[in-house]
């Protein structure tokens, strides 16, 4: 009707024409850290022979896998909007778990498995319970789970050690059509993000991170959200700790920590908002193997081993001068 | 404009009324939101509720959308009792609400967010992309909506926008009963014309509409019935054809109000204030003007035609190029705080008091003393003595109602809040203010008290620039109105040429040529 | 006695001397041998020194221009060092060294390592993957020797007191149950109170302090830190000094000879790194691996007062002197002894003050 017909303040029309600008200024963090990566990737393979190669990257996945796991469910719930520093725990339980209970019957290595992801699962759902329930912060609820895991994972095992069946360690190294088990798994977990992404969970928990009053007038269940994310994240974080096993082939119950912090820089590097709403998971990977390459780098490179948590500062700090920046503009744009 | 709608009244004695609230009662500890409210509306009607901010409205409307639930007291639809225990319940049931506190989620686009949670899907469970586009493109032609892009993610779209959105988001739901809190108050004219007129078609297609707004105009246009609500209960429910603006503002505020708007003295000097020439800043070009001390000077004009920016612009907040004057003095006001400097600077009362102006976690005296700090320092050490004289001395200027200074301002009602902030804005002694809208979403009982004080303030010798996107207000409290098109100032009235008809033609006649 | 160490002492250096004398002849003008040197920790004195003396150790003395040596450390955590210990396989060195992050955590990195055809060798904190051989020192002797110690200056009876080290900490444990199984010999000497000394001076004196309050007769102090927090307790309660047992860091020597109290000092050499070396280029100088997996490094003691042990004969001991195993003018916690016999670190190299 006339009315719409003459409305100009808002211009534009209801159709779609691309605006790639935009789209690129709200992917700037993303396309920050990929182009970081080529940058790396670049320089790395100038110094060091076949790193563009299969079995480079079969080797450099390996070694990020671990941490990509933690940091896929660390993404969820930076997503909702929360952080979950018990992966921590989780995952030295997990490795803890799996060193002490497995044996070279693989009947046993499936069961002992699915009872840490199973444990995983519940440990986060309690985490995401007790956030809605005692209406505390995550931060407070999930250092006290991570305590609780870690000192739980001591009394089973004090020190590094037990054992996992060969065939186990054997995992990594598994290919089909040349790609090793890891980067089927990086595939598999791409697949699983463009899934979930867009499922009404999926959705969901981003909307409630991105504002939570909101959703909740929008009809959200914010403790059913909650559950869920924290569920999913314990369940990835046993996933990176039976990963991590076939790795050292034994447990500890102090390798947890060494996740919870990169888990969180991966995920902010690659985009991810901590206040919520914000990220996906292609830029945590993305992250995950900048902040791996970056030892690779700085090892042919021949300086001091000291430069490489350097390295990791500056560009974590690099990537959240890039999604400021990219804010102001779009704001700039829209306004 | 309001006589542009026809007006069709439905008198339907004989059918059962669609909602019917008895004895209504909710607390929240100690304070009573509701008690034993009544409140009953047909099918195929629009119908007003009234009431200040506090009166009860909100908690109404919560519990009826099932954000809250109430405590005592029954409410039947379609004869059926009704306590939902979540909003989806209450959509099961056919009742959905456009909020005046948004219910969008900033992160998601356009079609997601008109569709959150109900939308179309795949085999796989992920969402059906091209069936939501379909969707979306259908609901808005359906309803005229103006244009909006479905996949612009919402935090990039206007306060407008989004309320635009958020209507299409209550449509979405092809609800019985449609409840629209203050849904008006973020629009421009032109958009809230459209919605009136959406109003109005919903109704006739058979479904309810809950209206709430302060503007009374707009209830005058639409509402078939109204029921008004003082202190958490119900005073009174009539045919909207049946009772004078003046009963229901008496209802409404349970006094007389003598006035809406203040004698309109002419304090004016010939001393100028601010002198602004060529300014120019993003959509701003070559704007001047000149602002007089004990003068109101109006700026109004469509939303979006550059009302924002010049305001931004002289308060620092965006870059500009081009001159200031303040009492004959060339300004450079590159920040906030250059805008700020004592009895020769600029103070703004800015848009959206929550995200800009007001600490809502802070105490009521915080909030006033946030921008004066220095000024209660004795050698670098906060005279306390010195603060709580004049923080009183505020509250009581501004008849701020609360407890004591030390109240959090988030507890305010939304006057209230506003006068903090002009209280806020008068301790930084600057003489020349700006003030943006300073009554959206506020009382009628304290927009009068408002305009009181602005023109005050005018015969103390202030300058003042004002905008409102409410044309009565500025036809009724500026000396003159400057009306904005397309990043100028297409007319400047005076006198007898100040009417929302002159305001209106000088906004729209020649932006439809150009 | 003296003599007869000095005598073993120069037994060893000559043995030493032959080996790596025989060897070079054919070895000397090969290029030099590529190792590395994997450290998972820099935050302490000790694997600070460990770092520098391994640097040292092939720029002088009979391995100057046989080694390239690359020091690389990872973080402190465990994927950090597999992630390093992966980019040093690639480099295809002759020799990794490491200082492990975690004793079995590693293993499947430092197998990958050993079927490269890498010399592994671990020492300090050592792993148990069977292909890597093992340097560290003989946590058995330590504790053992010094408790003896202790029976023989109480003249095996009076009370003492007892460091329990770090809670949860294995090394403790292990060195709280060493003096505590010797100290079962004699039934006349009883432990009267026990504190956890953490390894540091301050919870050490207050320990000690707390425990001397407590006890009116106090005749011997068995820490596992540096004594020296002992030594100042017993200062400060005005007690007579009684013989305290501690581990050989630079300030515990000199505290020791400043106070007059009778001294042992057990010692961890951070010169593990410099033996892991010397055994990397022997092995690969013969292509012969030692029979035995674990070879143990035997650190002589820094004491102020010598003595045979019966337990573990010809146990070697350095009587401390001021200025030549104890140095006033370097960091408190530089580990003694510096330097092994086949070759000379001076302290300051040690240090990093050179």
């Amino acid at each position: 009707m006339v009315l719409a017909e003459k409305a100009p303040p808002h211009g534009g029309t209801h159709g779609s024409t691309r605006d790639w600008r935009g789209w690129a200024l709200d992917r700037a963090p993303f396309l920050v850290a990929c182009l970081m990566l080529l940058v790396i990737v670049g320089v790395y393979g100038s110094y060091q022979t076949g790193v563009f190669t299969l079995d480079e990257l079969n080797l450099d996945t390996s070694a990020a896998m671990t941490l990509m796991l933690a940091a896929t469910g660390q993404t969820i719930v930076l997503l909702r909007g929360g952080i979950d520093l018990s992966i921590g725990g989780m995952i030295s339980l997990g490795t803890v778990i799996a060193a002490t209970r497995f044996t070279d019957d693989p009947a046993t290595v499936l069961f002992w498995s699915l009872f840490v992801l199973a444990l995983g699962a519940a440990i986060g759902a309690l985490n995401g319970l007790l956030i809605s329930v005692l209406k505390l912060q995550p931060f407070l609820v999930t250092l006290a789970t991570w305590s609780i895991l870690n000192g739980t994972a001591m009394i089973i095992l004090p020190t590094d050690g037990g054992s996992v069946p060969g065939w186990w360690l054997g995992f990594g190294y598994l290919t089909l059509f040349g790609l090793s088990s890891p980067v089927w798994m990086l595939l598999a977990l791409l697949l699983f993000w463009w899934w979930f992404r867009w499922t009404r969970l999926g959705i969901t928990i981003q909307a409630t991170g991105s504002n939570e009053k909101s959703a909740f007038l929008s009809g959200v269940s914010i403790t059913r959200v909650n559950v869920l994310t924290y569920g999913l994240s314990g369940l990835f974080a046993a996933g990176a700790a039976l990963y991590l096993t076939t790795q050292t082939g034994a447990g500890s119950p102090t390798i947890g920590k060494d996740y919870i912090l990169p888990s969180v820089a991966a995920a902010v590097i690659g985009g991810v908002s901590l206040f919520g709403g914000r990220g996906h998971l292609a830029g945590t990977l993305v992250g995950a193997f900048i902040l791996t390459l970056i030892g690779n780098l700085v090892f042919v490179l021949k300086i001091s081993s000291y430069w490489q948590p350097v390295a990791s500062g500056v560009i974590l700090l690099l990537s959240v001068l890039a999604s400021s920046l990219a804010e102001k503009a779009a704001r700039g744009r829209s306004a | 404009m309001p006589g542009g709608f026809s007006q069709r009244r439905i008198r339907s004695g004989t059918v059962m009324d669609l909602v019917v609230a008895t004895g209504l009662t909710k607390r929240y500890g100690g304070i009573v939101a509701l008690s034993e409210a009544e409140f009953s509306a047909r099918a195929g009607e629009v119908h007003a509720l009234l009431g200040e901010n506090g009166a009860g409205k909100s908690t109404f409307i919560q519990i009826l959308s099932g954000a809250a639930r109430h405590d005592g007291g029954s409410i039947l639809v379609d004869g059926q009792d009704f306590r939902p225990a979540n909003p989806d319940a209450a959509q099961a049931r056919g009742i959905a609400a456009v909020f005046q506190e948004l219910s969008l989620i900033p992160d998601l686009s356009v079609e997601q967010n008109i569709w959150f949670r109900r939308e179309p899907r795949t085999l796989i469970g992920t969402v059906d992309r091209t069936a939501l586009r379909r969707k979306t493109l259908e609901l808005l032609h359906k309803y005229d909506f103006p244009a909006i892009r479905p996949d612009r993610e919402l935090r990039r779209l206007t306060l407008a926008e989004r309320q635009i959105v958020e209507v299409a988001k209550g449509l979405a739901k092809e609800p019985r009963v449609l409840i629209l809190d203050e849904a008006t108050s973020a629009l421009p004219a032109r958009e809230a014309e459209w919605l009136l007129k959406l109003t109005r078609r919903l109704a006739a297609e058979g479904r309810l509409v809950i209206f709430i707004s302060h503007r009374m105009a707009e209830v005058r246009a639409i509402a078939d019935r109204l029921t008004i609500f003082r202190n958490g209960r119900t005073v009174a429910a009539h045919d909207a054809g049946a009772v004078s603006d003046g009963e229901i503002v008496t209802q409404m505020i349970g006094r007389n109000l003598d006035r809406l708007y203040p004698e309109r003295l002419p304090t004016a000097t010939d001393r100028v204030a601010l002198r602004v020439d060529g300014l120019s800043s993003g959509r701003l070009s070559g704007v001047g003007f000149s602002l007089r001390e004990g003068e109101v000077l109006g700026v109004g004009g469509l939303q979006g035609h550059g009302q924002r920016e010049l305001f931004q612009a002289l308060f620092g907040a965006a870059k500009a190029s081009g001159g200031i004057e303040l009492w004959g003095k060339p300004a450079s006001i590159s920040n906030p705080r250059a805008a700020l400097t004592g009895r020769d600077g600029i103070a703004l009362v800015p848009e959206d008091r929550r995200g800009q102006g007001l600490l809502l976690t802070k105490s009521v005296r915080e909030n006033l003393t946030l921008a004066v700090i220095k000024r209660f320092t004795d050698k670098g050490f906060l005279s306390a003595r010195k603060e709580e004289a004049l923080v009183k001395e505020m509250v009581n200027f501004l008849r701020i109602k609360t407890q004591t200074p030390e109240q959090l301002a988030g507890t305010l009602s939304g006057g209230n809040q506003q006068k903090v902030i002009f209280g806020k804005m008068l301790l930084t002694e600057a003489r020349v203010l700006l003030l943006f809208d300073p009554t959206r979403g506020v009382d009628v009982g304290t927009k009068g008290e408002i305009f009181q004080l602005m023109r005050d303030l005018a015969a103390k010798g202030y300058a003042i620039l004002f905008h409102s996107s409410d044309m009565p207000e500025l036809v009724h409290v500026a000396d003159r109105v400057m009306v904005m098109r397309n990043g100028r100032i297409a007319a400047t009235l005076e006198g007898e040429r100040i009417s929302e008809e002159g305001i209106l033609g000088a906004a729209m006649l020649e932006s439809e040529a150009a | 006695m003296r003599l007869k160490n000095l005598c073993a002492g120069l037994v060893a250096l000559a043995a030493a001397a032959a080996a790596i004398g025989t060897a070079p002849a054919v070895a000397q003008d090969k290029k030099p041998y590529v190792i590395y040197l994997s450290n998972n920790f820099v935050g302490n004195d000790w694997r600070q020194q460990m770092q520098r003396v391994a640097q040292v150790s092939v720029d002088k003395g009979p391995l100057k221009g046989r080694v390239e040596l690359h020091i690389e450390v990872a973080e402190g955590t465990v994927q950090a060092q597999i992630n390093s210990l992966n980019n040093i396989i690639r480099a295809k060195p002759d020799a990794i060294l490491v200082d492990a992050a975690s004793d079995s955590a590693l293993n499947p990195t430092i197998k990958k390592a050993c079927d490269a055809g890498i010399v592994v060798i671990s020492f300090d904190q050592v792993v148990t993957e069977p292909c890597a051989l093992t340097l560290a020192s003989n946590w058995e002797r330590i504790p053992a020797v010094m408790a003896e110690w202790m029976a023989v200056q109480l003249g095996g009876k009076g009370n003492v007191l007892l460091d329990r080290g770090l809670a949860g900490a294995p090394i403790s444990a292990q060195l709280q149950e060493g003096y505590q199984k010797v100290l079962a010999n004699y039934p006349d000497i009883k432990v009267v109170g026990e504190y956890n000394g953490e390894y540091a001076l301050g919870p050490e004196q207050a320990g000690v302090a707390a425990l001397l309050a407590a006890n009116p007769q106090v005749d011997g102090i068995l820490t596992q830190g540096y004594g020296s927090g002992a030594i100042q307790a017993l200062k400060d309660a005005g007690r007579p000094m009684v013989p305290v047992v501690g581990f050989s860091y630079n300030v515990a020597a000199l505290t020791c000879v400043e106070s007059g109290a009778k001294c042992i000092l057990g010692s961890n050499p951070a010169y593990l790194s410099s033996e892991a070396i010397k055994l990397a280029v022997e092995i690969l100088d013969t292509g012969k691996k030692p029979e035995k997996r674990s070879i143990e490094i035997e650190g002589d003691f820094v004491t102020t007062t010598p003595f045979e042990s019966k337990l573990f004969p010809g146990t070697k001991m350095q009587t401390i002197e001021v200025g030549k195993n104890a140095f006033p003018d370097q960091a408190p916690g530089l580990t003694l002894p510096i330097t092994p016999d086949w070759v000379e670190i001076t302290a300051a190299e040690a240090a990093g003050t050179k």
